[in-house]
Parts: C-alpha cells; sequence; structure tokens
C-alpha cells in the first residue's frame, strides 16, 4: 500500500476540483473509462476535488465537457515538478551531477602510500621503486595490478624477503619483510687466492684447496698472498682452484678518540616559515614568500605534483620550502663525562671493525683528561682468520 | 439476470465450492472497523457528500452514513471509502 505513495510521488500527480451540476456522473464516466482517483473530498455543494495522475487529466477534459463541469487545477506534485524547477535553475542540477561524479572519480585514484615494516632499507628507497612500477599518488587503482607489482618489486629489490600491497580506499597499505643479507661469495667455479686482510702474525694455516705459501710463525702484511689458486706441478698443465683455507693469526686493532668539553651542538628553536610556490608549465608563481629573518635555519624543499597518473602529468607542481630556524646550543660535559664518552667511542670503534669470530686475547684502553678534552686510546688483540678471498683475473 | 438463472448459477456454485461473488456478480463488501469500507465490484457512484455517500451496485444501493467520508480511491473495479462510518444500509 505504501509503495502507492512513492510511485505517484515519483511519477508526478495533480490535485484538480471539479465544479459542476452532477460531479458524480463525472467520476462515474471517468472512472469507467480507465483513471484513478484518490483522496476524493466533497468541497461544497458543486465542488470536489481530487488528485489523479498526470496521465489522466488529458481524458478528464473530454469528459468535463460531456457532463457540465469545469476542472481547475489547484496543486502539482511530483518528481516531474521539481525537475521543471530546476531547469530553471540548471546549475545546480549539474552541479549535484559534477559532485557525484568527482567523488565516484576521486575515489578511483591512490592519493597516499603507507609504507610498514622497514627497519634496514629506508621508506624513501621503498618508495621510489614503488613509484617507478606505477604505485604513487594519483595512479589509477584499475590500473595496477597488484601481485604483479609484488613480483616486480622482489626481483627488484634484493634486500626485500616479501611484499604485500593492499589496496584499501584511496590508500596503498605497503607491507614488507626485509631478507636477512647473504654473504657475497665469490661462486665456486671462480679460482681465486687467499690473502691477508690485515698485519698479523700466523698461527695456523691449514689449506684445503690450493697451496699455502706462508707458514705458521711467520708475520705477514696486510696485502700478501697466503694461499694460492694458481697450482703449478712438473709434467701438469696450470690448475687454477677456487682456494679455500682455515687460517687463524694474531693481529692487533688500535683506536684513538677524543672528546672536547664543550661543543656546540645545532637545535631547531621550533620557529619555522614556509615559502609556497606554484608552477603551472614553465611559470613560477609565488603564492607565499615571506622573508626569512632568521640567521641559521635548516631549509627543507617539498615538491607534490597533484595530478600524476603515469600517462598523463598535469604540469602543475607545488614546492614548499620549509626553513626551520636552527641555533647553536653550548653542550658542556664534565671531565668526567668526556672521559667516559672518549672510551665508549674507542671501544666501539674497535667492536665495528673486527669480525665476529674474532677473539680477543689482550685488551687495553687507557684514557687521560687534558686541557679542554678528554682522549682515550684502545688497543685491542685478537686471533682470527686474517683470510680474504681475491678473484684471480 | 434472470432469477432461475441466478438460482442454477449459485447451485453451481456451491457445488464446485466456487466463490460466490465471482460467479453471481455481487459486489463484495469489506468493512474495517469504522473507518475503512471496500466494495469491489461496484456499478458507479450515485451521491457523494461529507456525510452521505450512494454506491450503485448489483444487488441494490449501498447507503453509507456517517462523517468526513472520503473516497480513498476509486476504479472501475473497487472502491475504498474512509472516514467515520456510522450506518450501512444495503438498499435492494
Amino acid at each position: 500500500m505504501r509503495s502507492f505513495r512513492i510511485t505517484a510521488y515519483l511519477k508526478g500527480y495533480i490535485t484538480v476540483r471539479v465544479e459542476g451540476m452532477y460531479p458524480e456522473k463525472f467520476l462515474n464516466m471517468a472512472v469507467a473509462s480507465g483513471v484513478y482517483f484518490w483522496d476524493v473530498k466533497r468541497l461544497g455543494i458543486t465542488e470536489l476535488k481530487l488528485k489523479l495522475k498526470i496521465r489522466s487529466y488529458k481524458t478528464l477534459q473530454s469528459i468535463s465537457r460531456r457532463t457540465g463541469c469545469r476542472t481547475y487545477i489547484i496543486d502539482k506534485q511530483g518528481f516531474p515538478f521539481s525537475l521543471h524547477r530546476l531547469r530553471v535553475r540548471k546549475m545546480m542540477g549539474i552541479g549535484l551531477a559534477i559532485f557525484i561524479l568527482l567523488i565516484f572519480m576521486l575515489s578511483s585514484f591512490i592519493w597516499s602510500i603507507e609504507i610498514t615494516g622497514t627497519k634496514n632499507v629506508t621508506n624513501a628507497e621503498v618508495q621510489k621503486n614503488l613509484q617507478e612500477l606505477g604505485v604513487r599518488p594519483g595512479a589509477l587503482k584499475r590500473g595496477l595490478a597488484v601481485a604483479d607489482i609484488e613480483e616486480k618489486m622482489l626481483s627488484k629489490m634484493d634486500s626485500l624477503a616479501w611484499i604485500k600491497i593492499k589496496l584499501v580506499g584511496t590508500r596503498a597499505e605497503v607491507e614488507i619483510v626485509e631478507r636477512v643479507p647473504s654473504p657475497r661469495m665469490i661462486p665456486e667455479e671462480r679460482a681465486c687466492d687467499i690473502v691477508a686482510a690485515r698485519d698479523g702474525l700466523i698461527i695456523k694455516i691449514i689449506a684445503s684447496k690450493g697451496d699455502a705459501l706462508v707458514l705458521p710463525g711467520e708475520t705477514v702484511s696486510k696485502g700478501q698472498k697466503l694461499v694460492s689458486g694458481v697450482i703449478e706441478r712438473d709434467n701438469a698443465e696450470i690448475r687454477y682452484v677456487h682456494s679455500s683455507a682455515e687460517i687463524k693469526a694474531r693481529t692487533w686493532y688500535e683506536k684513538r678518540a677524543e672528546v672536547p668539553f664543550s661543543t656546540t651542538k645545532k637545535v631547531r628553536t621550533g620557529n619555522i616559515k614556509s615559502r609556497i610556490f606554484l608552477s603551472i608549465g614553465a611559470k613560477t608563481y609565488a603564492i607565499k614568500n615571506p622573508d626569512i629573518p632568521y640567521k641559521n635555519y635548516d631549509k627543507i624543499d617539498k615538491s607534490i605534483v597533484p595530478i600524476d597518473t603515469g600517462k598523463f602529468q598535469l604540469p602543475v607542481m607545488i614546492r614548499i620550502e620549509s626553513y626551520h630556524e636552527t641555533e647553536d646550543m653550548a653542550v658542556a660535559l664534565s671531565a668526567e663525562e668526556a672521559k667516559s664518552a672518549a672510551i665508549d667511542e674507542v671501544e666501539k670503534a674497535i667492536a665495528d671493525s673486527m669480525p665476529s669470530d674474532a677473539k680477543i686475547i689482550n685488551k687495553r684502553i687507557s684514557a687521560s683528561v687534558g686541557d679542554g678534552s678528554a682522549s682515550a686510546y684502545g688497543f685491542v688483540e685478537t686471533v682470527e682468520d686474517i683470510g680474504a678471498v681475491k678473484e684471480i683475473k | 439476470m434472470s432469477g432461475r438463472g441466478a438460482a442454477i448459477r449459485q447451485r453451481v456454485a456451491e457445488t464446485l465450492e466456487l466463490p460466490e461473488d465471482i460467479v453471481m456478480d455481487v459486489p463484495k463488501v469489506t468493512i474495517i472497523g469504522n473507518v475503512q469500507m471496500n466494495i469491489e465490484n461496484h456499478q458507479g457512484i450515485i451521491e457523494l457528500g461529507s456525510d452521505k455517500v450512494r454506491i450503485n451496485t448489483n444487488i441494490g444501493v449501498l447507503k453509507i452514513t456517517g462523517s468526513r467520508l472520503v473516497i480513498k480511491s476509486i476504479d472501475s473495479e473497487e472502491i475504498i471509502i474512509a472516514g467515520n462510518i456510522e450506518n450501512i444500509d444495503i438498499l435492494c
């Protein structure tokens, strides 16, 4: 029952007043011709008012003549009439249509990219590779073959073990898992020698492949050949092998560090001023170009290209230069603080330069406080494999 | 419809258990409370007033009296009358 109201409104209906001697006769004749009325009321001795579909009105006119009644339209209701009223305000209708269209269109692009899971790889690197493959702000969602791009990314970036790209609304969510890097090895088929990576005193050398050139107890210097991959024997051709040997040597590391008592550190005060430029094609317009009153500052440039779908790029670019005021802040350390800082620096420097399989047999760190600064000196002796593979060209 | 014809038809309807109003071509009146009345298979409106409505049917004139009477809808098959119905007369 309710649906009738809705269809009636959608198609539009009119309210008519009938005046005449026998309006009932008029009703009967109209009904017999197939007209449907509703909400029929008697207004007065000679009047009736009723509602009917717009289409039926024409039939009414011929009947009214025959029954001697006059019909007046008192109201018009319904969608078709609103549409007609819109005709005068065309822009509103057009505006509404454009609005709906815009919403649809804009939501079929990617506007932001979110990358998670990066540890050693920088977000910028992932983003750059993504952009090359087409995942960038302004890209059409439909044109992105996600599985394809995931595969390409994995082959492009060795550091990725796994990548998942999800297009959620207008955002691309990229999750990555990094690959634990495998050591770079010279393939077995290539011939190579083993040379000393550092100066040292050989303690043990056993060559499983290749000829050993030094004996335990010998002192070797950095670069000296320890195992040769070139095998020469009498009565046989020269062979080239991929040398491999177990070498233990005693070597040392020494590092120095100095930490002054007062240093200056550049610190941002928090004041920021930005300049905004808009470039259309070759012309650049300054939208906001204030003077920069700071004496020292960090300048950060950011460019945005609002519409860039790979194939079609609008030559409009917005560039924002932000100037962050900086200040040199004096950092004062006490003698003790400077001394421990120096010691830490030395220890870290030595640890970083040592390989993980080195065994420390002697460690000596001395620190002294001087005039205005503290310095530390570290000396570490280790036993380790100082062999490094070197290809024979 | 002649009297005899009508009687025969009624018997047929009864035996075959067909709905009488269709076989006999008589109006079917549905009254909901005292606010609405549907009359199916009518033959036109004789009079329409806010306190009195008279409908022509095969079996006679249906007179409905009350107040604020309105024809909720009307087409060739059915009339629905709504309002405050006080009296219903079948004038055969």
